[in-house]
């Protein structure tokens, strides 16, 4: 175990800002929009809310919980109730360490599109310049191609980033988020005002939030509100755990997951009205239905976007650097969290200096993300991020509701968070740790493999898709093999 | 924008927006 004393933010906002941080990402601005406009349009917003406060609030107070009382990063937090539980911790991390690998390369696209926002350098074929000159990407995956020189230059650039943010711990990341989150939101704030005020606005708000509430009858609905709450508020990384364990003796627990999970779900919102509204302009423009310019994920941001941003009346060059902006200073504190998640871990195992573990981290997470910065690195990023951000996710989360329901037992964590809080929480958290939670966790996991037996994940071959499924299972893997080390107690 | 969508709209920004302020609220009145 260390024996550096634990580094505590210097405030509660400064705590609350990291998580909103850590939770808001690209996910809030190209995921959920596109959610919305899929499953019921408005009457997606009663599904969401829903799934908010039965599954992701409840989950953030546990993860908080257990950080908090035990005072470790996440492996050690599970090991404190019981030494057969630190897998779990080790494996929440480790995918969480996987996925910055491929975060720094969409943030080194981030920065390509920010630096050509000034000259608007992508030009009118916004998807030609995407696919062929920013990723000059290759045929399939198989066709790896060369490494290219800008996105290597970008995740290194990034991982420079994610370094002096989390230079000193908690100390460092609760100065630096009162940039990176609330520039952010200004952002989109104006984004937003640009956006209602551009002619064909209210026809893509319209498209967005107009309800169709017979949708709510279909399950298919309530696993897509269910997942798009877990998938955003960076549960399941071990990264709410150790920012638990930061907070000072007298902290707040409940509340604060509260205003976590709501200003999450706000920003969402938010970035829907932005995003839709600029759709609309878009379809007015091209004379198309809103229904054929909706795009999401990367598409969305790196193909759609810039087409609007070209659109612009005035100060395009201006508004898409904001746009672009907006990208990086969400997603450097996703990044950042993660790899803080796992070097906190880290630190504790091996007992070296932070400093020296985020250089280590740093190096390693530059080579893995090689792959990312060649021609097929899109790909790739699809392949990994669909079994480790999803897969990796709903199976650490059902873990941690059946360590927390069954082994640590829900009421000794309810107890805890409830004389650190504000306010108490009910026994109607035990029930949601203990049965609701996992079973949702489990139906999304059902209906995702029946799925992916159908159709084989983005039409991959199957033999590209084994590499995803071994990124998973070495992350689970590697956590296993940490945790049968007995010469530590950590 | 059709009126249901200007509900929908509103109400979750209505319970987002108006959660953290009742948050923020019973977080400054117990200090």
């Amino acid at each position: 175990m260390s024996k550096e004393i634990r580094e505590h933010w210097d405030s509660r906002t400064a705590f609350i800002l990291a998580a909103i941080g850590s939770a808001v990402g690209l996910g809030n601005i190209w995921r959920f929009p596109y959610i919305v406009y899929k499953y019921g349009g408005g009457a997606f917003i009663i599904p969401f809310l829903v799934a908010l406060l039965t599954a992701g609030i409840p989950l953030l107070i546990l993860e908080f919980s257990l950080g908090h009382k035990t005072n470790k990063a996440a492996p050690g937090a599970f090991a404190f109730f019981n030494t057969k539980l630190k897998w779990i911790g080790w494996a929440a991390v480790f995918i969480g360490m996987g996925i910055v690998t491929y975060y720094t390369a969409i943030m080194s696209w981030s920065m390509i599109y920010f630096v050509k926002s000034f000259s608007l350098g992508w030009g009118t074929g916004t998807e030609n310049f995407f696919f062929n000159n920013v990723l000059q990407l290759s045929e399939s995956p198989s066709h790896i191609g060369y490494i290219v020189p800008v996105i290597f230059i970008g995740i290194i650039l990034t991982w420079i980033w994610i370094y002096f943010s989390i230079i000193k711990g908690a100390k460092s990341v609760g100065k630096v988020v009162y940039i990176t989150v609330i520039c952010p939101w200004i952002i989109l704030l104006i984004l937003i005002v640009r956006g209602v005020t551009l002619p064909g606005a209210m026809n893509g708000l319209a498209y967005l939030f107009t309800p169709n509430f017979t949708a709510l009858m279909d399950p298919e609905v309530w696993i897509n509100a269910y997942s798009q709450v877990f998938f955003s508020i960076s549960i399941g990384f071990g990264i709410m755990i150790a920012y638990g364990s930061f907070l000072p003796k007298k902290a707040d627990i409940v509340n604060s997951a509260f205003i976590i999970g709501l200003a999450d779900a706000a920003t969402s919102l938010l970035a829907s009205v932005a995003i839709f509204s600029a759709l609309g302009h878009l379809a007015l423009k091209k004379g198309a239905d809103v229904a054929n310019v909706v795009t999401s994920g990367p598409g969305l941001a790196f193909v759609t976007y810039p087409e609007i941003i070209n659109l612009f009346p005035i100060g395009a060059p201006i508004l898409g650097a904001l746009f672009f902006a907006m990208l990086l200073t969400f997603g450097i504190d996703s990044a950042f969290s993660l790899v803080e998640a796992f070097s906190a871990a880290a630190v504790e195992k091996w007992n070296i200096s932070r400093a020296k573990m985020n250089g280590i981290i740093g190096i390693i997470g530059i080579i893995l993300g090689i792959i990312f910065t060649t021609q097929s690195g899109l790909y790739w990023l699809d392949i990994v991020d669909h079994y480790l951000a999803v897969y990796g996710l709903i199976l650490i989360g059902i873990f941690e509701c059946l360590a927390v329901g069954y082994i640590i037992k829900p009421e000794v964590i309810r107890n805890y968070a409830n004389e650190q809080s504000d306010f108490p929480i009910g026994k109607w958290w035990d029930f949601m740790i203990k049965f609701f939670v996992p079973i949702v966790l489990i139906a999304i996991m059902i209906w995702n493999i029946w799925a992916e037996i159908a159709n084989p994940y983005g039409g991959y071959s199957r033999s590209a898709l084994l590499v995803g499924i071994g990124a998973l299972v070495i992350s689970f893997a590697l956590g296993i093999l940490l945790s049968i080390n007995k010469k530590r107690t950590v | 924008m059709p009126i249901s969508a200007w509900i929908m709209m509103s109400t979750g920004f209505t319970i987002t927006i108006g959660g953290i302020i009742v948050c923020v609220i019973i977080a400054n009145k117990k200090k």
